[in-house]
């Protein structure tokens, strides 16, 4: 899986638009958002690159992690698919930072398992980097989504579907081993 | 925390994956003891003394053992030479030569070639494995006494190679022809290696050319000429026969790519195998464990493929892999191996209740070539 690749499985996966009902109740709008994406790329990152370590604890082998990155990032390409969003905004109109954008919605179980996969299989550079453009991305998804009520479900369920594809193609190099 | 009910329908899912993967693809890998090449020496050295002490006074090994039921009256050619091979391979040649003595009792000779012959057939798969056996013999000890008859057991190779670099099964002795009644997913891979070490023995006769054909076919057209339904098939075979072309001459691109997916599949299988238990949700999930037969053979393969790496450059970045998942193996193997009872018991190793003697091949050839890979500096 080359580079480019990597960071458009990551991005979808992460799928910044799901999270845009969650950010529109953010106090400080944009400059919130860009927090909040910078805080998921840094966990996401820090998956990366104690990848080694957490499949040594586990006794999980590289094919082993790839299938299961493949298994939660479909599950997360599934969920974004069908719902359309990560979440909706609390009664009061608020929503949290932290929890509940950062984690679970943009540094889910599905971002962090590509993450710790990408980087046992083809190296921690080649995943923070991945991550750092899929960061981009995902920060340029939140910020110029459109702010239709049609807008970021749309968005949300085509890089869903994205997802999906993305998690195939993570369990099948896991299956060859290539 | 502000939790709404997508997000926690969101977790739930996740969650229930997770347990399901931890129970399933990512359940711990345990690869036995600690590798070491001197533990897999000893263990190859134990399956050897239950080979050897268990042949029989013409040459021919005890074929299969249940503990009760006693021997089984059956025989395979194709297998008695593969555990030729092994013993060769372990340097145990007083009862490899008289395996061989066995075997070449039983040839047929005709148009000029010569073949183990099973009843009415002449199996490529026997042929080739007594080929890959005497030319361990020969590189071993230095013996050149075989010489012309691994000429002559080659030529039946080449004799019942198809065009397309395939081969037919063998030849149908009774109709005196090659018998193309059926294929072999493994006899192309097998003969491959064969017709390799052929090349390497007596350079410049010729025996690189069907060798070669007999690579592009298993490393481009075997798995769909055989409907492999997942390929690449776990032949290694194949494995063998690429990495010793390969100590002859740069491979092309094709069968480098073949190969490193035939690495992906032996790995796949060893890192499922280190799954399984004898108890617990893991022995319900992950079934039972696999034979010696098989789990040799991956380690065999990939060994053959660690080997291949270290003389291919395009397959470097594999190489630590490749040992690595055949330490795996070899480990598994020498946990599972049985180190007490009476001599058709002790070295052997057993799956529901029964030993085959291509079990303590497989399992010798794989354990002595991860030693080596692993004592090499």
């Amino acid at each position: 899986m080359t580079l480019v690749r990597a960071a458009l499985v990551l991005a979808a996966v992460v799928n910044g638009p799901a999270a845009v009902p969650l950010v529109v109740g953010l106090p400080g709008g944009r400059r919130a958002a860009v927090t909040a994406v910078g805080l998921a790329a840094a966990a996401v990152g820090a998956a990366a690159a104690l990848s080694g370590p957490l499949l040594d604890a586990l006794d999980v082998g590289v094919p082993s992690a790839q299938i299961s990155a493949g298994a939660l990032a479909a599950v997360g390409g599934l969920l974004a698919f069908v719902n359309g969003s990560w979440g909706e905004l609390a009664r009061d109109g608020r929503s949290g930072l932290v929890v509940p954008l950062v984690v679970p919605a943009l540094a889910g179980p599905g971002p962090l398992a590509v993450a710790v996969a990408l980087a046992a299989r083809h190296g921690t550079a080649t995943a923070l980097a991945a991550a750092a453009v899929a960061a981009a991305v995902t920060l340029a998804l939140v910020v110029w989504t459109p702010r239709r009520p049609w807008g970021p479900p749309l968005a949300a369920r085509l890089l869903g579907a994205a997802a999906l594809a993305g998690a195939v193609e993570l369990a099948v190099e896991g299956v060859l081993g290539v | 925390m502000i939790a709404t009910p997508a997000l926690a329908r969101v977790g739930l899912a996740y969650a229930l994956v997770a347990v399901a993967l931890r129970l399933t693809v990512a359940a711990p890998e345990h690869c036995g003891a600690e590798p070491s090449p001197e533990r897999f020496r000893a263990a190859a050295e134990d399956g050897v003394a239950w080979i050897v002490a268990n042949q029989r006074p013409d040459g021919s090994y005890l074929y299969e053992w249940r503990p009760g039921a006693g021997a089984s009256p059956t025989y395979n050619r194709v297998r008695h030479a593969g555990v030729t091979l092994a013993l060769y391979q372990a340097g145990a040649v007083e009862a490899a030569d008289a395996a061989t003595g066995w075997l070449t009792a039983r040839l047929e000779h005709r148009h000029g070639w010569a073949a183990v012959a099973e009843g009415s057939r002449a199996p490529l798969g026997a042929t080739a494995l007594l080929v890959a056996a005497l030319a361990e013999r020969r590189a071993g000890t230095g013996d050149d006494r075989h010489d012309e008859l691994l000429r002559s057991l080659g030529a039946f190779m080449v004799a019942v190679q198809r065009p397309d670099g395939g081969f037919t099964l063998g030849w149908d002795l009774a109709a005196d022809r090659p018998d193309t009644s059926g294929t072999s997913r493994y006899y192309p891979g097998e003969a491959l290696w064969a017709l390799a070490r052929l090349a390497a023995a007596f350079p410049g006769e010729g025996w690189d050319g069907p060798a070669r054909r007999a690579a592009d076919f298993v490393a481009t057209r075997r798995d769909e000429v055989e409907n492999v339904a997942f390929p690449p098939l776990n032949d290694h075979w194949g494995a063998y026969g690429l990495a010793e072309l390969a100590a002859q001459e740069p491979l092309p691109g094709e069968w480098l790519a073949y190969a490193r997916l035939l690495h992906g599949r032996f790995d796949l299988l060893v890192r499922n195998e280190a799954k399984r238990r004898d108890s617990g949700p893991a022995s319900v999930l992950h079934g039972p464990a696999r034979r010696a037969a098989a789990l040799g053979t991956w380690v065999e393969g990939e060994a053959a493929l660690w080997r291949l790496a270290q003389q291919e450059p395009a397959l470097a970045d594999l190489a630590d892999d490749a040992l690595g998942t055949a330490a795996c193996g070899a480990g598994l193997l020498a946990d599972r191996q049985v180190h007490a009872g009476p001599r058709e018991e002790r070295g052997a190793w057993f799956t529901d209740g029964v030993t085959r003697n291509d079990d303590q091949q497989h399992a010798v050839s794989g354990l002595l070539a991860t030693a080596a890979g692993l004592e090499r500096p």
